[in-house]
């Protein structure tokens, strides 16, 4: 048996795959214990300046992005940053993951100006690596545009949204979590253009895909029915825009409980819709439509 | 007694070399865990 595989090691990263699966499933208070049980032993076993720690400072940093504790998550990954960089040989493509995350964190927190260079760094770093078709480039590529969506700038996210999806459709076929991400933010992205067909077909496909994926109670199906129920608004669709945010606002709650940014975000939106079918009931509702109509949105 | 069967060619130990295999590789797997990264999913809010 080889030195990776003794007991203690193994432990280690058996507790970190175990909480890296949890969380993926949406499960993150039992992700959170087995990862910070990974990070004390990892420690212990490895030494607190050991690059081995930092894959789970990093993990757990990702975790704590998910559950809304990011400024935890960035004290995570700056320490998972420096102990990388202080390597005698410094691996380019676990820095760039770091970027690509730690351009996602200002994402999650709205800040899209200050997450640009980290995920343009991300990629930069990653295709010198790589080359230009790899898939982790694709993840790169589609969380860089997101990053841009966020700024408006649609017209640079887009071709980078496709390419980086074609790559995922050729390297995992039509069926994988990457996929129904990208879906939904292109849908996200159309339907801020005005373009609201293709944005319901993209949306639909996102939501299938998720649910067969995921199944139907995951926080991340939650996230497409929250945006499709915004799609509706702008159709003027509000009981079913109120239906969709329901169901969406009860999966945020159960799984996240009060105070998460995706909870609070939910329930304004619900809040949203309920005053437009109030004003829909009321003499002045043709003023109250042509507002609904004028909306814009914002992403998130 | 027929003893042929312990030399029968269909009660062979692969199965059992097969399992450990199978069991090597997972714990390969397991010592190797990656970096996970992050993914940026555009949440809409309405106004």
């Amino acid at each position: 048996m080889t030195e990776s595989l003794h007991l203690n090691e193994l432990r280690v990263w058996s507790m970190t795959s175990l909480g890296d699966r949890y969380r993926q499933n949406g499960r993150y208070s039992e992700a959170e214990t087995l990862l910070r049980q990974a990070l004390v032993s990892a420690k212990q076993v490895f030494g607190p300046g050991d690059a081995n720690v930092s894959v789970i400072l990093n993990n757990l940093a990702v975790l704590c992005k998910c559950m809304g504790k990011f400024d935890e998550a960035e004290q995570l990954y700056k320490r998972a940053l420096t102990t990388i960089e202080q390597e005698t040989e410094v691996d380019d493509e676990k820095r760039a993951t770091l970027y690509h995350n730690l351009g996602g964190l200002e994402h999650a927190r709205c800040r899209y100006a200050e997450g640009e260079p980290l995920a343009r760094r991300a990629v930069q770093l990653r295709e010198h690596a790589l080359g230009p078709n790899h898939v982790d480039v694709a993840a790169d590529l589609a969380a860089l545009a997101a990053i841009l969506d966020g700024q408006g700038k649609h017209d640079e996210s887009e071709p980078l949204y496709r390419r980086a999806l074609s790559i995922f459709e050729r390297t995992y076929g039509a069926e994988h979590y990457e996929i129904a991400v990208n879906l939904n933010n292109l849908g996200a992205a159309a339907a801020a253009r005005g373009r609201t067909d293709e944005a319901e077909q993209l949306y639909q496909r996102a939501l299938q895909l998720k649910e067969k994926l995921l199944g139907p109670e995951h926080p991340d199906v939650a996230i497409t029915l929250n945006n499709l129920a915004t799609l509706r608004i702008s159709q003027l669709r509000f009981a079913e825009a109120a239906t969709m945010y329901q169901r969406a606002l009860a999966i945020f709650q159960t799984v996240f409980g009060p105070g998460h940014p995706k909870v609070v975000g939910c329930e304004k939106n619900y809040r949203c819709v309920l005053s437009a079918l109030e004003c829909r009931e009321r003499p002045s509702s043709r003023r109250s439509q042509a507002l609904a109509r004028r909306r814009s949105w914002r992403t998130v | 007694m027929d003893t042929t069967k312990s030399f029968d060619p269909e009660i062979k130990p692969r199965p059992a070399i097969q399992e450990i295999d199978l069991e090597i590789e997972e714990l390969e797997k397991i010592s190797a865990p990656k970096l996970v990264a992050n993914h940026n999913e555009t949440f809409v809010l309405a106004r």
